[in-house]
């Protein structure tokens, strides 16, 4: 099983890509088993209303969560150093909405 | 102590004329008069009084946190009670810490069941105490300045007040950065009087309505200062303090002869003090010595 994590606005397969990282107000976690969507959960994201630090913050929870992957737009220069710490992959993606991620994950995996 | 407060929402409408005046014509009969600059990201106050070199360095040095590994159990306590994202912990590896983030309020160093958290330090900028002296008119000047990068603006200008108050000035005039933030509200927090200053502009009217929304909150004593008045609409002005609390109003006529003495660094009160706008920040002065006084 992996689990990704896309950052969006209301969250779920069908929202598009949040254009920002650190500030999207939830991501969307979606787990993949045998090249299937399993789970799909929208969690909020506290960097949203943070007033600093919130890459970071954003970053800590999808650790705490297990994720594994994230995709969407590039992150900040905190956010990717935690990223990096804490081995989470991150691929860019962009004017793509959530769903159609996904499937290009698929596919790319291949 | 007196505490007078110079500031204004708007950048640009005059603040440091003003706070740098007052300061020259009030030192005039008051010893141990302070002028702290405190507008930390772009302090100006020398420049406009002609000082060439800032004397007297302290580094501003805020609290770091230090993880002493020893003693981590990887709790996570210290990651949950920050509230700026500087410390990091993936899975059940030691935090990490961002020392950018970190704006030293030292929760974490007071959460932490272990101890584990150790004293560093970090330095935010620096502040100075330069002697300033027109005539037979002293003061001294504190100014707080951050390194190139910083961002935690509020505790390096409660610095700059705390080496301005080590002074024991008999009369402190805080002159504050622009905008209506913490770093703004807390240079004039313990002020007994502040001075707004403005312009008649759009820009003018709207900034002032944030910053008197501020003081109103704070119930601050307010004169209001319209400069450059003679442009634009004044009327503007008058639908904002139809709102607000403001004692006093003052203004000081659009003139030439400030930009001269900008562009030449020769603060506008010695080297042009008939010129219109130089009346009017005498008679302000004037105005606040009886103030003072009473």
């Amino acid at each position: 099983m992996v689990r990704i994590a896309i950052p969006t606005e209301k969250g779920g397969l069908e929202d598009s890509i949040y254009p920002r990282f650190g500030r999207a107000p939830t991501f969307t976690i979606i787990d993949i088993e045998e090249k299937q969507v399993k789970n799909v959960k929208v969690i909020e994201n506290p960097g949203y209303r943070a007033s600093g630090g919130a890459g970071v913050k954003a970053v800590q929870l999808l650790a705490n969560e297990g994720v594994e992957i994230v995709m969407g737009p590039t992150p900040g220069p905190n956010a990717y150093f935690a990223l990096k710490n804490a081995g989470i992959k991150h691929y860019p993606v962009q004017g793509l909405n959530v769903r159609e991620a996904v499937e290009a994950f698929l596919r790319e995996d291949d | 102590m007196i505490n007078i407060a110079v500031t204004g929402g708007k950048g640009g409408t005059g603040k440091s004329l003003v706070a740098t005046s007052l300061a020259i014509l009030l030192s005039k009969n008051i010893d141990g008069l302070v002028l702290a600059d405190t507008d930390l990201e772009g302090p100006n106050d020398h420049v406009i009084l002609g000082i060439e070199e800032l004397e007297n360095q302290e580094s501003i040095t805020l609290f770091l946190p230090l993880i002493d590994t020893t003693k981590c159990t990887r709790c996570g306590v210290c990651v949950k009670i920050c509230d700026t994202g500087a410390l990091f912990m993936a899975g059940r590896a030691y935090p990490i810490v961002f020392p950018r983030l970190c704006s030293g309020c030292k929760a974490c160093y007071y959460a932490c069941p272990y101890g584990a958290i150790r004293e560093a330090g970090h330095v935010l900028g620096y502040t100075y105490v330069t002697p300033v002296c027109f005539g037979n008119g002293c003061f001294k000047l504190v100014t707080g300045m951050l390194l190139e990068g910083e961002e935690h603006t509020p505790p390096g200008v409660y610095r700059t007040l705390q080496r301005a108050l080590e002074l024991k000035p008999e009369l402190l005039i805080v002159d504050t950065g622009a905008g209506t933030g913490n770093a703004v509200s807390m240079a004039f927090r313990d002020s007994d009087l502040v001075i707004v200053v403005t312009e008649p502009t759009p820009l003018g009217a709207h900034d002032l309505d944030s910053i008197l929304e501020v003081t109103d909150a704070m119930n601050k004593h307010v004169w209001l200062i319209i400069n450059r008045h003679g442009i634009g609409d004044v009327t503007i002005l008058e639908t904002v303090l139809h709102r607000h609390r403001v004692e006093k109003i003052f203004r000081i006529p659009y003139d030439k002869a400030v930009a001269e003495a900008y562009a030449y660094s020769k603060p506008l009160i010695i080297h042009y003090p008939k010129s219109p706008a130089s009346k009017a920040l005498i008679k302000i002065s004037d105005e606040l010595m009886g103030w003072i006084k009473h």
